[in-house]
């Protein structure tokens, strides 16, 4: 049986975030020691985690290395090869929120948008220099300054802590990844009103060339999905379980059913309650979006409901797995493609 | 990743072109070349690489992000050329003529990178990367009879190119900027809103989100506020740090700039900058005028009354435009007077336009062009040289004439094959001679290769087999 081979950023936030999630999905990566960098998934045999460096995954994947990739879009867009055989698998991880940011000197009063920094752009240029870019992105800012009317500006490549460039005379400004802003502002730093290049998040890749060819990777997959999918469905949802007095299950489920869009997904479950006292109480449980809680306890207190109790759920399983198919469906898509210039 | 043995595939959004394929758009450039000749348009080839500072200086965003730009081997800036007008006034300066007008005309291929979405279906391909624009520039001439030529001219190569219905939209660049340099507006909001001029026409939120994104730089003034890139704020700045109430943060000891840059650059914003008090008048005027649909000059004009703009040049102008384009021979049911319509290009400056076939009710852009009088002097001319000019994707014209595409004969080819594996010098020098004697000769060198086979692969061929002393021999197909 092929096995399946999963690349996780090795450290930091997206590491971390891939952990919580897949152990709540019930899919936790057993690693023998954090210096290893191979790992299991006890409760999916056949799939191998790989840690890599979050810069390399997209790499890694579009190159047959691995079959499956968690890394951020920002990473994804960045580094991803526009014909290559990576393709996106979960679009978003629901973890790992963050934004490219254009983050200028604050002390720079007069620079507050892009539309000043164009302005300031022109004027290093007449003076017969450029705006130095420190960035790990240069694709995506370049296409993002190209778009604001930006063209005199030269990325400087770093690796390090990018906001120290302008301090250390290395750069003039920076475009860097900012979830909080807070480490922008302790380096001096402000981000432009409207210099937000990217908002990302943690997103699953694939490679579809491997995934197409082979039934034991495809069904390794759709387990990791299965499970994913539905616990990142769950948070969405709420379970509401309330005691309401009446006279049959029907009358109760009719009495509900008038309201239909605060009757849960399918409708109710209501089951007789039986009491001491033989009033006739019947218990009903409703499965709603979590937004909706509120407005379903208010129905259920019109009712007379009582003792309304409101938990989470831990997974919540379709009539299919949606991410799959569509997994699917871009495979054949992919395995049809032809150019056709 | 590609490995050593993989299959290597041909680079997303370009195209090979054999066959039947080559023919067709081998037939379209040679139609559009020969109409552009009767009208007096002189052929040039330029550069396929150019300085990638000839395509920033005015060009604009969208097609500065389109660039396939490089660094060459020594070091400088290159570029593969995305559009031609402005290697061609390049040319024209470069020559130094006094003797206007110029007229050039160019079938070319031209470069530009259009990005994949990433979350795309894998079967959509990227739009293509290299195709052919074929179009003319006319150089020294301000009059509207020279914009009525080159739409007209546009219009005729169209047609020329079997496009049945052809639909010219015109719009004029010249018209927003001198509606919106009436009012009080800032530079920045100036330009703001005439790039954006399209998107009220196009989005259906009727702007909503134009107006978001001014609110959000400070263009547009809120809840009775000036807005934040004003006059006042940034005076108030000013005098804040002149009494000492506020002060430049420490860092810019550390940065590339000195206090007194930022205080300079807080001062060209107080003289550039004004109040933008207008700017929710002039975006409601952009609006509507970008929804023009009928009568649309006198629309315009009566729309400009209504504000207050009278006497607006661009207006007589468009007018003008229009009526040189008729007399130019455009049929008026084909001329529609669009407002709001919006180009990649920066440089425009009056009239631009739009050619679009019509297909089942539905319009597809063919290409279009514009008056860009002020392209020489950003390229370096020491005075203004009115200009005007346009391109079509022959690719595309190609595309969709395919099915009126009538293939022209092929010529003749003779397979000469050698009739034994003694044959083969004298097959080689019996194509030699028939060549000499103005055929075409297609050679084979293998016996073994079934000569019949490979003429009914080629079409219009005949085939012959050479003996070892030369001699040839026809062979009934």
């Amino acid at each position: 049986m092929d096995g399946l081979r999963l690349a996780i950023p090795s450290t930091g936030a997206l590491e971390q975030g891939a952990g919580r999630l897949l152990g709540d999905s019930d899919a936790a990566v057993s690693r023998v020691n954090s210096r290893r960098y191979t790992a299991t998934i006890p409760a999916i045999p056949g799939i191998e985690v790989i840690y890599q460096r979050q810069s390399d995954i997209t790499t890694i994947v579009d190159s047959g290395n691995a079959d499956l990739g968690i890394v951020g879009l920002d990473r994804y867009l960045e580094s991803r090869l526009e014909d290559g055989d990576s393709l996106v698998v979960v679009p978003d991880l629901e973890y790992g929120n963050s934004r490219l940011a254009i983050a200028v000197p604050d002390s720079w009063l007069d620079i507050t948008s892009m539309y000043d920094l164009s302005d300031l752009s022109l004027e290093f240029h007449e003076r017969g220099r450029d705006l130095r870019v420190a960035t790990k992105y240069p694709r995506l800012v370049k296409r993002f300054f190209n778009h604001r009317g930006i063209n005199y500006f030269s990325m400087v490549a770093i690796n390090g802590a990018l906001e120290a460039a302008p301090r250390i005379g290395y750069a003039d400004i920076i475009a860097d990844i900012s979830d909080t802003g807070n480490t922008l502002r302790e380096n001096n730093l402000r981000t432009l009103v409207d210099g937000v290049a990217i908002e990302s998040q943690a997103i699953m890749i694939g490679n579809a060339a491997l995934l197409a060819q082979s039934e034991d990777k495809l069904t390794l997959t759709r387990r990791l999905l299965e499970r994913i999918e539905a616990r990142l469905r769950s948070r969405s949802y709420r379970r509401v379980t309330a005691n309401v007095k009446g006279d049959s299950e029907g009358d109760i489920a009719d009495m509900i059913l008038a309201s239909p869009d605060l009757a849960g997904m399918a409708g109710p479950t209501v089951s007789r309650v039986y009491t001491s006292d033989n009033n006739r109480w019947f218990a009903v449980q409703i499965v709603t979006k979590k937004n909706d809680v509120l407005r379903v306890v208010d129905h259920l207190r019109r009712l007379g409901g009582t003792g309304t109790a409101v938990s989470d759920l831990q997974f919540l399983y379709q009539s299919e797995c949606t991410l799959y198919k569509k997994l699917i469906e871009n495979l054949n898509h992919f395995s049809e493609a032809v150019d056709p210039c | 990743m590609i490995g050593r043995n993989s299959k290597i595939r041909r680079a997303p959004g370009f195209a090979d072109r054999a066959g039947v394929d080559f023919e067709r758009l081998d037939s379209a450039i040679r139609s559009a070349r020969d109409l552009l000749y009767s009208r007096g348009y002189q052929p040039i080839e330029t550069p396929l690489i150019e300085q990638t500072e000839l395509f920033l200086r005015r060009s604009g965003g969208l097609l500065s992000s389109q660039l396939f730009d490089f660094q060459a081997p020594d070091g400088g800036d290159i570029t593969l050329r995305p559009e031609l007008t402005a290697p061609v006034i390049r040319h024209a300066l470069e020559q130094g003529s006094t003797v206007y007008p110029l007229r050039y005309q160019y079938a070319s291929p031209i470069f530009r990178y259009t990005e994949r979405p990433y979350d795309a279906p894998p079967n959509s391909m990227p739009s293509k990367r290299q195709y052919i624009q074929a179009g003319a520039e006319l150089i020294g001439a301000s009059q509207a009879a020279a914009d009525g030529e080159i739409i007209a001219t546009a219009y005729a190569m169209a047609k020329r190119l079997d496009i049945k219905d052809v639909v010219i939209r015109i719009g004029h660049v010249g018209l927003i900027w001198e509606m919106l340099n009436s009012f009080k507006l800032s530079e920045r909001a100036i330009l703001f809103l005439a790039n954006h001029v399209a998107e009220f026409s196009r989005n259906d939120d009727h702007g909503a989100a134009v107006e978001a994104e001014a609110i959000k730089l400070g263009l547009m003034p809120t809840n009775g506020q000036q807005s934040v890139e004003t006059q006042a704020s940034a005076a108030h700045l000013l005098t804040r740090l002149a009494t000492g109430s506020v002060q430049l943060p420490r860092s810019t000891e550390q940065t590339s700039r000195t206090a007194e840059d930022v205080v300079a650059g807080l001062r060209r914003k107080v003289e550039g900058d004004v109040s933008n008090s207008d700017f929710p008048v002039a975006l409601e005027l952009m609006r509507k005028i970008a929804c023009i649909r009928s009568d649309a000059v006198s629309s315009a004009a009566r729309l400009a009354n209504e504000y207050g703009l009278n006497e607006l040049s661009s207006i007589d102008d468009l007018r003008d435009v229009v009526q040189a384009t008729e007399s130019a021979g455009v049929n008026n049911v084909d001329i529609e007077v669009d407002l709001g319509l919006a180009t990649a290009i920066a440089y425009y400056s009056g009239m631009i336009f739009e050619v679009c076939a019509v297909i089942e009710g539905e319009q597809f852009s063919l290409g279009g062009g514009g008056r860009y009088d002020g392209l020489a002097s950003a390229l370096g001319s020491d005075e203004d040289v009115p200009a005007l000019g346009f391109a079509l994707n022959l690719d595309t014209i190609s595309e969709l004439t395919r099915d009126a595409y009538v293939e022209e004969p092929s010529r003749r080819i003779i397979v000469l094959a050698p009739a034994g594996a003694q044959a083969v010098d004298s097959t080689v020098n019996s194509a030699s001679e028939l060549r000499d004697q103005g055929h075409d000769v297609f050679t084979l060198f293998d016996i073994n290769v079934d000569a019949r086979e490979v003429a009914a692969s080629l079409g219009n061929a005949s085939v012959a087999l050479v003996d070892d002393d030369g001699s040839i021999n026809w062979v009934k197909q």
